[in-house]
Formats: structure tokens, sequence, C-alpha cells
């Protein structure tokens, strides 16, 4: 019935001419990625590994996703089910035990899409292609009913050891289980040359293969053997036979869960409330912006540091979100600053012909754009937070303009300082000297106006809020990437028509106004800045026609 | 003309000190004629309002008057455009078709100043989840350009109970309070207009007693005041005239008494029975403040 739901949901947006378009585009960019990783794969890819070689990986794959299962049953304590399955499943007439089986059976409907992309991103590693799509998802399914029975045992041991799994003993189990699979997977993908690197000459193990070979790794991986022989079978009698065993503990396991004499309906209403607020949240304001408020400050004076008039007063609140948030917005502010000036770094140390100079710009350059691009992507102190809010926002009595303007200029602010800072502090620390780099940090209010500006534009065009497991899934990602590339398309124009002006001036200026090379650049920079004012000054005006235009009857998201 | 914030007096005062002040509030036994003496000015005007969506008419060619002091109640079946003429009025929707005054601005030519005169109670309120409840008022009096206000927040935290929660976060607030909030925030400015959504839901008895208390105060002290309701009794109880409309269009408009008169064709009818035998019928009946039937 659900399934029908959904496809109906699915063929209704059909209807209309926009919503074919859009599905036609999510479609196509679907298959199309499925389509490379497939031919990708096969053509880039060395040959097949030998059974024996590849199937001590595999069963290191299997425990790795069984972690996973095991880290999200701990924050998904009974059973995850919509509020509006649990109102009428819980009340009608089915047993405790079928519920449990249907809602097996819905997430192994949903994990059948993700077990088919793993399938093809590995596939080509494997002996024989077919067995190892086929024996992927079935471990992928089998480890979501893993999943479910971690889940439940969680909620029969929430009820006896409620304090210590809500205390911090669980976040430091947690942060402690996610680092060590982090640690694995940093290990696999770099192995002894990431070590080497860091530890020099010393041998620790020499990689991956070595370190699975070890009897205690080959004891600790061997309840993932079958799953591993399945996908790593060579002719179909072996794989046939590892397939039945696979599929006999499959659904044995399944119907243990769903006959285990655990109650989790409390457990359940619990996380089903908790896990609705979370997608309500990141609906609202995205992952980390959308998180909730501390009321550690609520004691605290916010200066008004945007003004005392309207436009002021749209701006504090802004601004009281960001520290109210500070936990969420300052630490993923500050992992994404340090991550990308880490990376900049990194990637041109590695270009060892660059001058100091060049360095110098060229990663102070970097360090904007990417920053930019990232933090104007995680930090939502936007329109996109306030979707539910329009209703009272339209009858404020304050210029459409206004209200654009303040609820941009808080955020900017930040991101302007934050990366301004991580440029200057990382010229500072590398010694590194450039008139021209210098000066990005004042370009990038500008410039972060821009970008946010463009995104909010484009979002008050067409409002669309993508949360992971929505419904109509297909219509919204073909619907999000024409936004996305509208939007990147409106921002290429912005930056082509600063950049063809600077140029332009660079250019002529040495030959018209008998400038120096040094003269002219500054010349041309002055140019750009003003070029990209103007252009600030115009997205400022479209915001604002955007906002007055935006209907709340319609645009809904 | 700009609309002066905070230009009346008295709407955090009680009901009773209200009443105290020479005032002729027009009654369900006042008839017509009597109410036009005592009314003031005509404060929110609303002159052949549409909108449509696609195919649809939401609302059709609709007009009506709202004076100082008087509480005009908009009732209406599921989907017949309340919502949608009360948004349209506060400047939330675009205006397709129509004109609207507010305290005499033109609610497209001059928004900024005729929404000054403008509060609206939206119908699910939803406050900001990182502002304290006295931080909301402090909020929209800056936003409304309203001086002197923390008096006056005080005492409409004290009337809507919301006292103890003063630094609660609006996240924090249950539906309930979070009613009582958009209350503080609209009465606030002392606004010319105030629209009300659905105004009672989520109250509990105690709410709902001060609501209407402050409703008939923020009247009294003359605001015009335009509620939207399914709840028949308490337009009964408030209303100085009835507005229904059916499909968009408006099929009566007047006072209770007049509905009584003309509709039911008694005198002692109650609301749900005029409602109900109006909602059927699609004959429109306006009856104008100044027209004595």
């Amino acid at each position: 019935m659900k399934f029908r739901g959904a496809l109906r949901r699915q063929t209704r947006k059909l209807k209309t001419l926009s919503g074919c378009l859009f599905a036609a585009i999510g479609l196509l960019l679907t298959g199309g990625w499925l389509a490379t990783l497939l031919i990708g794969r096969r053509a880039f890819e060395s040959e097949p590994m030998a059974p024996e070689e590849i199937l001590p990986i595999a069963q290191f794959g299997i425990c790795v996703l069984a972690c996973l299962s095991l880290i999200t049953a701990a924050s998904v304590r009974g059973v995850y089910m919509p509020q509006q399955d649990i109102e009428r499943l819980f009340a009608a007439p089915v047993s405790r035990a079928n519920i449990l089986r249907y809602r097996m059976l819905v997430d192994l409907g949903r994990g059948l899409f993700g077990s088919l992309v793993l399938g093809a991103v590995t596939f080509s590693r494997l002996p024989k292609p077919l067995f190892g799509v086929l024996g992927i998802m079935l471990t992928v399914l089998s480890t979501g009913i893993l999943r479910q029975f971690f889940s439940l045992l969680m909620a029969s041991a929430g009820n006896r050891f409620d304090r210590f799994l809500r205390g911090r003993s669980m976040l430091f189990m947690r942060i402690v289980v996610g680092v060590g699979v982090w640690g694995l997977v940093m290990f696999v993908v770099m192995g002894e040359k990431l070590l080497g690197k860091i530890f020099g000459s010393v041998h620790f193990v020499g990689g991956l293969e070595e370190l699975l070979a070890h009897p205690v790794s080959q004891g600790l991986l061997a309840p993932a053997l079958p799953w591993a022989r399945m996908m790593t079978a060579g002719n179909w009698p072996e794989f046939l036979t590892w397939a039945a065993t696979c599929l006999f503990i499959g659904l044995a396991l399944f119907e243990v869960t769903a006959r285990l004499r655990i109650d989790y309906r409390e457990m359940a209403l619990e996380t089903s409330d908790r896990i609705a607020t979370r997608l309500r949240q990141v609906r609202r304001g995205g992952l980390f912006s959308g998180g909730k408020a501390s009321s550690r400050t609520t004691g605290w004076r916010l200066p008004k540091i945007f003004g005392r008039g309207p436009m002021g007063a749209v701006a504090w609140i802004k601004w009281v979100s960001m520290i109210r948030k500070a936990r969420g917005t300052l630490i993923i502010g500050l992992l994404i600053v340090v991550g990308v000036s880490v990376g900049v770094t990194f990637l041109l140390r590695q270009d060892q012909g660059m001058s100091n100079p060049g360095e110098a710009l060229v990663g102070s350059s970097l360090i904007a754009m990417v920053g930019i691009l990232y933090l104007c992507g995680a930090l939502r102190f936007d329109f996109r937070a306030d979707l539910d809010r329009m209703v009272q926002i339209k009858a404020w009595p304050v210029s459409s303009r206004r209200v654009f303007l303040g609820t941009l200029l808080p955020v900017v602010t930040l991101i302007s300082v934050m990366l301004g800072a991580a440029i200057w502090l990382r010229l500072a620390l590398l010694g590194l000297h450039d008139p021209v780099a210098e000066v990005i940090p004042l370009v990038l209010p500008l410039l972060t106006f821009a970008w946010l500006a463009v995104e909010n534009i484009v979002y008050l065009f067409a409002p669309v809020r993508y949360v992971p497991g929505q419904e109509g899934s297909l219509h919204h990602t073909g619907r999000a990437i024409v936004l996305v590339l509208l939007r990147l398309l409106l921002m290429a124009v912005v930056l082509g028509l600063v950049g063809i002006c600077a140029g332009l001036v660079y250019n002529i200026g040495p030959e018209y106004f008998g400038l120096g090379e040094q003269e002219a650049m500054w010349l041309s920079m002055a140019c750009g800045f003003d070029v990209l004012l103007l252009v600030d000054y115009g997205l400022y005006h479209a915001g604002g026609r955007m906002l007055k235009r935006f209907d709340v009857a319609r645009d809904q998201g | 003309m700009e609309c002066p914030a905070g230009f009346r007096k008295g709407i955090g005062a009680s009901v009773d000190e209200i009443t105290e002040e020479p005032r002729d509030l027009p009654q369900d036994s006042d008839l017509m004629g009597v109410e036009s003496e005592a009314l003031g000015q005509v404060q929110l005007s609303v002159r052949g309002l549409s909108k449509r969506y696609q195919d649809m008419v939401a609302v059709d060619d609709l007009s009506f008057d709202v004076r100082a002091g008087e509480i005009l109640g908009v009732l209406g079946p599921n989907g017949a455009g309340k919502t949608t003429t009360l948004r349209s009025v506060v400047g939330v929707l675009p205006l397709q078709e129509g004109e609207v005054f507010v305290g005499g601005h033109h609610l497209v030519n001059e928004e900024v100043e005729a929404k000054k005169c403008l509060a609206w109670v939206p119908d699910d309120p939803t406050p900001f989840d990182t502002l304290t409840v006295y931080e909301h008022l402090e909020f929209t009096a800056q936003l409304y350009g309203v001086v002197d206000w923390q008096a006056h927040a005080e005492e409409l935290l004290t009337r809507f109970e919301l006292t103890e929660k003063r630094d609660a976060l609006g996240g924090e607030l249950s539906r309930g309070m979070r009613q009582k909030l958009a209350f503080c925030c609209s009465w606030i400015s002392q606004p010319l207009v105030i629209l009300m959504d659905e105004p009672l839901s989520g109250l509990d008895p105690r709410g709902i007693r001060a609501a209407k208390d402050a409703i008939r105060a923020v009247a009294a002290s003359g605001a015009a005041v335009v509620i939207s309701s399914h709840l028949l009794e308490l337009i009964e109880e408030l209303a100085d005239r009835l507005l229904i409309i059916n499909r968009g269009r408006k099929v009566f408009n007047g006072t209770l008494s007049e509905a009584r008169r003309t509709l039911a064709g008694d005198g002692d009818s109650r609301l749900e029975e005029i409602f109900l035998r109006v909602t059927e019928q699609d004959n429109v009946l306006d009856l104008p403040l100044d027209r004595e039937l």
C-alpha cells in the first residue's frame, strides 16, 4: 500500500510539464551516474583480484558495514517509523512482530538502491561481477536486518541502562567507534604511504593485506566469511551454496528479530519523535545551523551590532541565532576553514616550483573561493531557514530589499571574518608576502554577499527543501540539480563580469594610460571591486523583488 | 501620513480600566445607525479584492470596511477563502486585483506605512527558536519603531501569563504559549488594525478568557479588529459585525441582529443556524454600516 502511495505521488508529479521535465533530468542524471560507475570502473580499473586475495578484504568491508550498523543502531534505538505509521499501526490490531516485519521489509526495499550503487562501485574487483553484485546486494540487505536487531537490543538495554546510554559515556563510545572506523578507512585508503610520511622509515605493518592476514584479524573477521565467500565465488555451485547459507542466516535473523520479546513501543515513539525533529531542523536550516538552540545564553544582552532600525532588528535575530547555535556554527565553520586552509597548503606544497608570492596569491584565492562555497552551504542563517516563517516575515513593515539585506548581513560578516582571518593567519604562519593576497580578505564581504544573494534569489524563486528519505526524490533530485546549475551559471556570470572588466583594465592600462604593471594591476583590482559592488547592488534589488513576489500559498518547497 | 507606532493608549490596561472611559460600544441589541455614531472612522477598507490560483478563484471581488473600535468576525466553511483574504489584506500574499487601505495608506503604494498600522496573528504562529519571549517583544518593537515599549511589554506578559516564561526560547514554547506570544507581539506596536486567524486555537480555558478580554480591550481602545474563526460562539460573543464568505464570495456582511432579521426571519436564531442557512445558498447580502434596514 505504501509502495502504491509512493508510486502515485511520483506519477502525480509527472502530470505537469515541469514535473515531467525535472523527473526526466533526475532520472537521466541518476542513470548517468550509475552508468559512469559501471563503465568507468570496468574501463579504468585493473583486472579482477584473485579470490584468495580479495576474500579478507571483502570480510573486512562486511565488518566495517556491520560496525556502521552498530553505530546507527545506537542512535536509532527501538524502531524508527514515521509519525503517521506509529499512530495507525500501534493502535491497529496488528501484532508487534508483524509491525517489525513490515518495517524491516520497508527498510529492505529502501536499501536496494544503496546496495546496487555499492555493487556498481566494487564489482569490477570481484572475480565474477554477477556474483559480486548479487552478493553485495544480499549482504547490504542482511546488514539492514542486523541493524534492526541491534536497535531492538539497544532499546532493551536502554530500559536498564538509560542513564548510561543517554550520558556522556555513550557519546564518548560513539566518538571512539567513529574515530576507529575512520582510522581504519584512512589506513585502507592511504596505507603505508601515509604512515611512512608521518613516521619516516619506521616499519609498522606492510599494508592492509598483512594486517588482515594476522591471526587475530582473521579471528575477528571470521563471522563475515559466508558473505565474503558468496561475493567472491568463482562458479555457480559455490555461489549458490554460500548464497543459500547467507539467505538462511538472513531469514533466521529476520524472524528472530521479529519475535524478540522486547516492548519497543515507548522507545520507538521517542526515537521517531527525535528523528522527526531532526529532519524538521534539517529542512529548516541545514544539518548544522538547523540544530537546537542553547538556552545557556538566554540571559545575555546581545548587542544590536547592525543598528537599531527595522533592518537592524532583522539582522539582530540572525546574529542571535548564530550565537545561540554557536556550537554547531563555530565547530562546523572552523572545521571547514581549517580543513580548506590545510588542504590548500598541502596541495600547493606538492608543487615545489611555485614562487612565494604565487603561492600566497593562489592559496588565498583558493581559500576564499572554496571557503565561501562550503561555508555558504553549511551555515544556513538565511531564507533557507525561514521558509516556515514567511507568513510572518511578509507582514513585517520593512521593505523587502531591507529584509533581504538584513537577513544576509550577519552570515556574510561571519563568513568574511572567518575566511579573512584564515587567509591572514596562513600568510603570517608560512611567512608568505604578496600585497594582492593580503587585500583579498577585504573583497570577501562582497564576494560572499554575491554568492549568498544568488543562492537565496534562486531559493526564493523555487524553494526546494530536499531531505533524505523524502518521497518523490526523483522529481526533487532533478529540480535541485537544475537549480544548482542555475546558481552556478548566475555566479559564473557575476564573476565573469568582474573578471572581464578587471582584465580589460589590466590589459589596456599600460597602453592607454601609460601605467606600469604594478599600477595597472591595482587599477584593475579597483575596477573589479567597483564592478562587484555594482553587481551586489543589483543583487540586493533583485533579492528584494524576489522576496516581494514570493507567494506563501504556492512556494512552500 | 505615517502611522505613528503606539499612538493609541491603554491597550495593555484591563477591560475594566478601558470601559471607565466614556465610550459607547455597539452591543448585539443595538441597531444600525447607533453603531455608526459610536464607531470611529474606517481604518481598514478592502475594495474588489480577488485572488486566483491558476483556475481556482480563492477570493472573488470582496469588499468590506472595518471602523476603529469595531470587531469584524469573518466566517465561512473550510476552503471559503478566509485565510487567503486575511493574508492578502496584511500583505503576506501579493494583491492580484482590488485595493486595500489601512489607516488611509494604500497597501501597495505605501506598503511600509500601511503595514506599520497593521498587526497580524497567523493561525499557526512560528516564533524564532533562538529568541526568548522577551526578545520577541524587543524585536517587534524595534521592527515597528516603537519607543518606550518596556512597560507595555510587562503589562502584556502579565495579561497573558507569560511573565515566568520571559526567558524561555521560542522553540521551547507549547502551542498555546506560542499563540499567547503572537498576541503580545501584535499588541506591542498598538496598531490601528489587528487581523487574527483562528486566534484561540491551542489555548487553555484561562488563555481563552485572557485572549477574549484582550481582544475586547484592544477594540475598546480604538483598534479595528478582524477575527477569522470556525468557533461560532467566539464570533457571536465578540464580533460587532459579521462577514460570511462562501467559495471566495461575500454572502453576508452586517451585524448579528441584521442577520437574525434578514436571514433567519426572527430575532432569536443562533449564529450556527444562520451560518448553515447562509452557506447553503449563495445570495449576497451586504449591509453597510451606515445604512439602516
